[in-house]
């Protein structure tokens, strides 16, 4: 019985480490944009659109520009369809990571004024 | 003004007869009869003001009352009346209007045992004030100042059958969970912790395959209208339903075992009360807006966050408080005896559940959490599917252990099931390395789970479980296939069509050809297969004719589908893309562009801002200039199409000012009209056993409604016969 209670003891906190891992690396920050320069890893930023520079959409890819809330400006690169309700955001997050100078986005979230007008970019 | 009314009479009624039941219990007998009556009939009047508020819902959405701003939000005169029935529980508004009718109708079926059971209705009622207190916070019946002509409309994306039903079903499975949480409170404060497991079990059962169901089609109509490829995207608003469901299924497995152990009990409480705690905790995530910047569904916050998060935390309290302040008196004893029995795999699969439901729980928690001690942090959807896959692995394994332990220990076989789960396995590894599939844990679930439908087979013809039971579990199986099929077999590429010419992509031969327009719809088609089988992948247009909704186009197999995601092609132009530099000349074919300089207006705001650009056109001697323009009006940034020589079509697509670029879109028309033939880009993937998911579903579905109906035949059958409700259920049944 106490060589059976050893082994489950084991295995359980085999499972349990094994996802605080899984958890340490898949932990995303949200950072400011200057922060976001600064870091190798992934993150996620938020910021309006900015008015200056209107949306492009090339083939394949969308660069837009995103300022956050201390007015710092980010070129934002998202190989992908542009998402429903950008041109009505009210801000945009995204989720990638910096790299030569540009913001390489994996995902999109677009944050509507109205209440269930998100949409799924992935 | 009457649904407004209506919902706030049915709260103060509610309440008061969640009074009077608690009240019934604790008279003398001949009074006890008459107070009860008196319950009951405030519980049906709340029942009936509620309804009459929903009516009036209808009435409102059905009649186009678009003073209203939830009709104004969520309905407009050219909506099909399904999609405007549908509308009702479109909105956060609605849906909790939904949630508390189904609440609602469910009282009016326990209510016929309240008698024995009075204090079970003190909760129920209690619960169903708090559902209505939400609806008075976010009332659907809030009138606009102007009135309006006509409505904004239904999300285009939410246009589409299964969005129709999807609402509904989940809020059928979280309405149920309000009843094992209401008969669990009421064991605990009775001291009668066994005759609530009888009661509580077919609603617990119905509730795990109600809100299956609902996630089931929630995913089916993500991977058919939302075009990223997928059915599951581990996003909050998933992930609240999966929690409770999860919760479900280990305490599904936990009543089983209460059966025969009293040690399950308690552990049969916690699961009960966490689940529905689980479903209000999931509720205020997502309608809180505390993840508003986390999940792309998430509702914003509109008053109700803050209610919903003391309901939790209250719910919570009460519960726990009760079960704290009782629980040396729930009985206790071991869950199992030796590893090799039915008990041990019953608690192992409960524990299995728990920890999934408990992983899920956290990611999903993470932003909240991590925003409470400093900046939020997300998490990637790495994390779910990393750490689920070996818990998936070992939920395989006990399925498959299962079929070789009874309740009285391990069980021999004999050569033939053994040889066939061989058999099943090695089928498993032939479909792994036929469809590539390289991660030892992903192999070994496939694996297992072509085991686990071999062993069921001996499970179905030596009736080892109840039929249903043994439904649910090679669903399963059959889910897990499914999920390792076609997430790791997955393969995606980019091809640009030529109209008309065929192209083999991942062995089946896909041409596109051409697009059929119509008022408010676009279909891009592709000819897929030897059959040439047409698939259209579709974009809805909203009012404005601009581009809404786009759905991929699904060449849908038994074995595999090709999925057919086109990239944009918003206007018919399939020009060319230029920049343009100030005072730069640029050749294009013959023709020699120069952008000359930018004009700006409105950048005071007294008109919409415009944009011109002033861009000289030379062809050979002659030269023309032309002034194509972008506008923004009302957020939406529009190009003007400006021709040159009656041949050059220019669009702006882009500009930028600070570097004096103008992005232009340059189509010789004459040229394509010669050339006839258009290009599309599109996003293909080949999607093995995906339908092995669906499948997977409905037999979990299926198989968890089948043992709640045969559960309350059971108890029927038992009752008739002069048994108590808990002695008469099957042993054997799982």
């Amino acid at each position: 019985m106490k060589k059976h209670r050893l082994l489950y003891l084991a295995v359980i906190l085999g499972f349990v480490f094994y996802s605080m891992w899984a958890y340490q690396s898949s932990l995303t920050p949200y950072v400011t944009f200057a922060q976001a320069k600064s870091s190798k890893s992934q993150v996620q930023v938020k910021g309006t659109l900015s008015k200056s520079n209107l949306i492009q959409s090339e083939r394949n890819s969308l660069i837009f520009a995103l300022r956050d809330e201390a007015g710092e400006e980010v070129t934002v690169v998202y190989k992908g369809t542009k998402p429903e309700g950008m041109d009505q955001a009210e801000s945009v997050v995204a989720i990638g990571r910096y790299n030569n100078g540009q913001f390489h986005a994996d995902k999109l979230l677009v944050k509507c004024p109205s209440k269930y007008q998100g949409s799924v970019n992935k | 003004m009457i649904g407004y009314i209506g919902v706030a009479l049915a709260l103060i009624v509610s309440l008061v007869a969640s009074g009077i039941y608690y009240i019934a219990e604790n008279n003398n007998n001949t009074s006890r009869k008459n107070v009860h009556k008196i319950a009951n009939l405030s519980y049906i009047i709340s029942v009936g003001l509620l309804g009459i508020a929903a009516f009036y819902l209808f009435y409102i959405i059905l009649n186009d009352k678009f003073e209203y701003a939830y009709v104004y939000g969520y309905s407009s005169l050219t909506l099909p009346i399904a999609y405007k029935i549908s509308a009702f529980w479109a909105g956060q508004e609605g849906s909790f209007m939904l949630w508390a009718i189904f609440h609602a109708i469910f009282g009016l079926i326990i209510m016929r045992n309240s008698e024995v059971l009075p204090k079970v209705m003190t909760v129920f009622s209690l619960i169903q004030a708090f559902l209505l207190l939400f609806i008075l916070m976010k009332s659907p019946f809030m009138m606009l100042t102007e009135n309006n002509l006509d409505g904004i409309g239904l999300n285009p994306l939410l246009q589409d059958f299964w969005m129709i039903i999807h609402p509904p079903i989940i809020f059928l499975g979280y309405a149920a969970l309000a009843v094992p949480f209401s008969y669990a409170v009421n064991g605990i404060l009775i001291g009668n912790h066994k005759s609530w497991l009888t009661y509580a079990t077919p609603w617990v059962l119905f509730a795990l395959s109600t809100i299956g169901a609902g996630m089931f089609i929630g995913g089916f109509w993500a991977y058919k209208v939302l075009g990223w490829g997928g059915y599951w995207a581990w996003d909050p608003v998933e992930n609240s339903s999966l929690v409770p469901w999860l919760a479900t299924a280990a305490l599904v497995h936990m009543l089983t075992l209460a059966k025969v152990r009293v040690g399950a009990i308690r552990h049969s409480y916690v699961l009960t009360f966490c689940s529905f705690i689980l479903v209000l905790y999931g509720t205020f995530l997502t309608r809180s807006g505390v993840l508003s910047d986390f999940s792309t569904h998430s509702f914003a916050d509109e008053g109700v966050g803050g209610l919903l998060g003391v309901t939790v935390l209250l719910f919570t309290f009460i519960s726990f408080t009760l079960y704290i302040s009782k629980y040396h008196t729930i009985p206790s004893g071991n869950l199992y005896e030796k590893a090799s029995s039915r008990e041990f795999i019953l608690s192992f699969t409960a524990l299995t559940l728990v920890f999934v439901g408990l992983l899920v729980f956290v990611g999903m928690s993470t932003p909240l959490v991590t925003k409470a001690f400093g900046a939020p942090k997300s998490l990637g959807t790495d994390f779910y599917n990393n750490s689920t896959l070996p818990v998936a692995a070992a939920i395989a394994g006990a399925l498959l252990i299962s079929i070789f332990i009874s309740w009285n220990g391990i069980e021999t076989l004999g050569a033939k099931t053994y040889g066939l789960i061989v058999v099943g396995m090695l089928l498993g590894l032939a479909t792994a390395s036929y469809l590539k599939l390289t991660q030892p844990l992903i192999i070994l679930t496939v694996c297992l789970s072509f085991g686990v439908l071999a062993a069921n087979i001996y499970a179905i013809k030596k009736q080892k479980m109840s039929y249903a039971a043994v439904c649910s579990h090679i669903g399963v199986a059959v889910l897990l296939i499914g999920i390792m099929a076609s997430g790791a077999g997955n393969k995606t590429t980019n091809i640009t069509f030529t109209e008309g010419q065929e192209q083999s992509v991942f062995g089946e031969k896909i041409s596109f050809i051409g697009t059929e327009v119509s008022t408010n719809e676009i279909y891009t088609n592709f000819k897929v297969g030897t059959n040439g089988t047409i698939v259209g992948a579709l974009t809805k247009l909203n009012k404005l004719g601009n581009p809404a909704a786009r759905e991929p186009g699904i060449y849908r197999n038994l074995l595999a589908d090709i999925y057919i995601a086109p990239a944009h092609d918003e206007s018919e132009h399939t020009g060319e893309e230029l920049t343009l530099t100030k005072n730069q000349v640029l050749t294009k074919d013959n023709v020699i562009l120069k952008f000359i300089k930018f004009k700006m207006r409105g950048m005071d705001g007294s008109e919409p801002v415009r944009v011109e650009a002033l861009i000289e056109v030379s062809e050979g001697r002659q030269i023309e200039e032309i002034r194509p323009e972008l506008t923004n009006q009302d957020g939406a940034i529009l190009g003007s199409t400006v021709m040159a020589f009656k041949r050059y079509e220019i669009h702006i697509i882009g500009i930028k000012p600070g570097e004096g670029k103008v992005i232009v879109e340059f189509r010789d028309i004459l040229a394509a009209a010669n050339a006839e033939q258009r290009r599309l880009e599109a996003e293909v993937s080949y999607k093995p056993l995906i339908n092995l998911v669906w499948l997977g579903t409905c037999l979990i579905t299926f198989g968890a409604g089948w043992a709640a109906i045969s559960r309350v035949t059971n108890k029927r059958q038992s009752l008739e016969m002069g048994q108590s409700p808990i002695a008469g259920t099957n042993n054997k049944a799982q």
